[in-house]
């Protein structure tokens, strides 16, 4: 955590006339932006970014209207097993874009507002790739993990209790309905509701 | 993904272009509530209209007075839409709070707004009467099988071009001419009658020539029948074959603006529906035993089916069906009467089947009126009239559990006995006599010596009325079952589903029967009934219509589940009895809203009649 929060001020301070520097501001609004990648497979070096979605959380509004969806070009990589579990397949990619032009336009989607998703850590990895040689520096945001928002919920009433934190057993449990499983908005947009109930139970 | 659960393909979104459509997906939410939430204040200015993807809403009038149970006036759920009203007055009236943890899409108001200024049938949606949602409804129901056989008009079908001869005409030149045509009858033009035409028949020239001892040169207008029965040109078929059925010809003459336009032929018509129809018509009219009617009404309920799939009216169906029930009950009565009984006795059907209102047959109410002065042997009045009871359940109309039959000595008087009787109902004001008064009002003639049901209705028509006290009593049972606004209410009515007879039909046909007393209306029919109260400018049109169109889906939705347990009990000689509970919950989400409106068409019903007649809520 402090290399993370040291990084970030080097980051800043490197940034600090750079047209990034408003990524590095504290952010003062009310908003949330829910996000996730979908990946060819778990091997955060040889695989890579299919598709990425975000959505912005308002209070308790999933504001599904102002939502980010990107697909990635990645015909060369792509997989018989990746195309059966994503559904992708390589003719729906005729509209996707590089890599590059996704992560840019997520960033500006994204701003400084705070980043939340399921097991984040590992979509940042995979992002990190494309956003060290691109801007030079790791997404400066304050992130929010929904396993760590509902372990601490669990916790809070059942101190003793050992919460399942997988993604289904969580949604399951906060009988959050599944929004396109499968789909990085989809996704997005289902955790993002998982956040808001966690919210408000507290 | 969003489209998942927002389905563009169900009104109203279907009447959004596809530019209208990607305006209203940018600027949705999906809204998360806890229970008890208020998601609309009272009195608040909604931010949008709201599209449950999960969970129930409730909406309460906290101006009622009243317990909470008495302030719900509405229950949303899974895919229903709320909110529309709300947004577009600017403020909400009623309170709609999350019954249960609920996650809904949100349409901001500006957005809604801006699509029902600039799309006016998105507008008409919501500027809904009940008779607006049916349109939808209809729209979406794609008729099964081709043509709406209820919407055809007289003229646009198979109407045969009139053949006309003058009165002097022979009848052998009338036979060769009906030969070189091909056709069956012919007009007699005979301008010396009140009626300017006559019909003959080939069975009226038989007759003249076999029986009537009349010669081939004697003209066609002394055998010619005069009182045609006749239609306009621009009335539904479907009436025509009513008519036809009702007063049992084959053929009726079609009139335009006076002018004899054509003939329309029975078995014409009948060749536009299933096959059954016209089975079933010849069956009953062929029949001469008891077993041959049997044969006839049980394939009555097969044609329910088929005229059900064909997405016929169901008004249309109701007349249809009662017309041959009638016939089937008057048959059953010609066969089984000697002619001293047919000539001094009425055989009437009362309530439900009296008003043309029974589809699937629930159960038999019959009485009998029996002229003053009919020497009857009391043996064999007993005995044909039990006879006749036990026929009538034989070919499937179920034993009545209140004994309002012929066979009970109670519905089965003279004119004399039958005016004392129904003066005392005036003036008992038990619910049981209500009730009878009630079935009796709804009386409609189907066999014997006519001329004595009509001096009894006749005589019912100007003295029955009572005072406003007696009215008041009477409609009192109108307010007697609340009406079942909750539609998904607690997990016990749900298993048992939503007594549409007692929540829908009986308030509407029994406070409209009341208001018809008040009015002397003298139609037995709900509909035509409502239609001469708004002639009479007793009830306001508007009102009248969504009573129509409320009557009209209680009988859908009845007669679907009707259906469903002949299904599946696999009985189809009408031994079973039916329930009137319809499950909300498979329905889907227009004609649920449909029957959210037209019970909320009941509430306000009831809310007037209260005041109209005085009686207590």
């Amino acid at each position: 955590m402090l290399t993370r929060t040291l990084i970030r001020l080097a980051d800043r301070f490197k940034n600090r006339h750079s047209d990034f520097q408003p990524l590095f501001e504290p952010y003062t609004g009310s908003e949330v932006v829910s996000l996730d990648c979908e990946m060819t497979g778990l091997d955060t070096k040889n695989d890579h970014i299919v598709s990425i979605g975000a959505v912005k959380i308002d209070g308790n509004q999933v504001k599904t209207g102002e939502s980010f969806e990107a697909m990635i070009d990645h015909r060369q990589w792509l997989s018989e097993e990746s195309i059966r579990i994503h559904r992708i397949r390589k003719m729906d990619l005729d509209d996707a874009v590089s890599i590059e032009t996704a992560v840019m336009a997520m960033i500006e989607f994204i701003g400084n507002r705070p980043i939340l998703g399921y097991n984040l850590r590992f979509d940042l990895k995979f992002l990190d790739r494309y956003t060290k040689p691109l801007l030079g520096f790791s997404l400066p945001n304050q992130m929010i993990e929904l396993s760590d928002l509902y372990r601490k919920s669990v916790v809070s009433k059942r101190p003793d209790a050992v919460p399942h934190l997988g993604f289904e057993e969580i949604l399951d449990d906060l009988d959050v309905p599944i929004f396109g499983r499968h789909t990085a908005l989809g996704d997005a947009t289902t955790v993002a509701m998982a956040y808001i109930k966690l919210k408000r139970s507290r | 993904m969003v489209n998942d659960v927002l389905n563009s393909d169900i009104p109203p979104f279907d009447l959004l272009s596809e530019e209208e459509l990607a305006v209203l997906t940018q600027s949705l939410s999906i809204v998360y509530f806890d229970a008890g939430e208020d998601i609309i204040p009272a009195g608040g200015n909604p931010e949008g209209i709201y599209i449950i993807i999960k969970g129930q809403v409730e909406e309460y009038d906290e101006s009622i007075a009243g317990d909470r149970n008495a302030q719900r006036v509405a229950q949303y759920s899974e895919g229903d839409l709320f909110g529309s009203l709300a947004v577009l007055k600017g403020r909400a009236k009623d309170k709609y709070q999350a019954f249960e943890e609920c996650i809904c899409h949100m349409v901001p108001a500006k957005t809604f707004l801006d699509l029902v200024h600039d799309n006016p049938e998105f507008r008409h949606f919501f500027h809904k009467g009940l008779a607006t949602m049916e349109k939808q409804r209809s729209r979406m129901s794609v008729p099964q099988g081709g043509d709406d056989f209820s919407l055809v008009r007289i003229r646009d079908s198979v109407l045969r071009k009139p053949v006309i001869v003058a009165p002097e005409t022979t009848i052998a030149e009338a036979v060769s001419r009906m030969r070189i045509d091909h056709i069956d009858s012919i007009l007699v033009d005979c301008d010396t009658c009140t009626s300017k035409y006559g019909l003959v028949t080939g069975t009226d020239l038989l007759d003249a020539l076999a029986l009537g001892a009349k010669t081939p040169d004697c003209p066609v207008a002394e055998v010619a029948t005069r009182d045609l029965i006749t239609c306009q040109a621009n009335d539904f078929l479907f009436n025509a074959l009513i008519v036809m059925t009702r007063k049992h010809i084959k053929r009726v003459v079609i009139t335009d603006q006076g002018q004899v336009v054509g003939v329309s032929e029975l078995t014409d018509i009948l060749s536009y529906l299933t096959g059954q129809t016209h089975l079933m018509g010849v069956q009953i009219e062929k029949a001469k035993t008891v077993d041959d009617l049997k044969q006839a009404s049980k394939a009555l309920n097969a044609l329910i089916r088929a005229l059900n799939a064909k997405g016929v009216k169901i008004r249309f169906m109701m007349e249809l069906l009662a017309a041959l029930n009638g016939r089937l009950v008057a048959k059953l009565f010609e066969t089984t009467m000697p002619k001293h009984v047919l000539d001094n006795t009425a055989l009437t059907v009362l309530g439900s089947e009296g008003r043309w209102e029974q589809i699937v047959k629930t159960d038999q109410d019959n009485a009998l009126i029996i002229a003053d002065g009919f020497d009857w042997d009391d043996n064999e009045r007993t005995q044909l009239l039990d006879q006749f009871t036990e026929d009538l359940i034989s070919i499937g109309f179920p034993r009545c559990p209140g004994n309002i039959m012929v066979s009970n000595p109670e519905w089965s008087l003279t004119v004399s006995g039958w005016k004392r009787v129904m003066k005392s109902w005036t003036q008992d004001m038990s619910e049981e006599t209500q009730m009878k008064m009630a079935i009796s009002l709804d009386g409609h003639f189907v066999a014997g010596n006519k001329t004595l049901f009509e001096e009894l209705s006749l005589w019912a028509h100007e003295n029955l009325r009572g005072n406003d006290i007696f009215l008041a009593h009477f409609a009192q049972p109108v307010m007697n079952f609340g009406v079942p606004l909750t539609l998904f209410g607690n997990v016990k009515t749900d298993a048992q589903g939503l007594d549409i007879k007692k929540g829908g039909i009986f308030p509407l046909v029994h406070g409209v029967r009341a208001l018809a007393l008040k009015y002397r209306c003298r139609q037995t029919n709900t509909y035509r009934r409502i239609e001469e109260l708004v002639q009479k400018g007793a009830i306001h049109e508007h009102l009248g219509r969504n009573l129509e169109s409320a009557l009209s889906l209680f009988m859908q939705l009845r007669l679907q589940t009707q259906l469903e347990q002949l299904d599946e009990s696999g009985t189809d000689d009408g031994s079973l009895v039916t329930h009137n509970r319809i499950l909300v919950k498979p329905l889907n989400r227009l004609d649920r809203d449909l029957l959210r409106e037209a019970l909320h068409v009941i509430k306000e019903f009831k809310e007037w009649l209260s005041l109209e007649l005085h009686i207590r809520g």
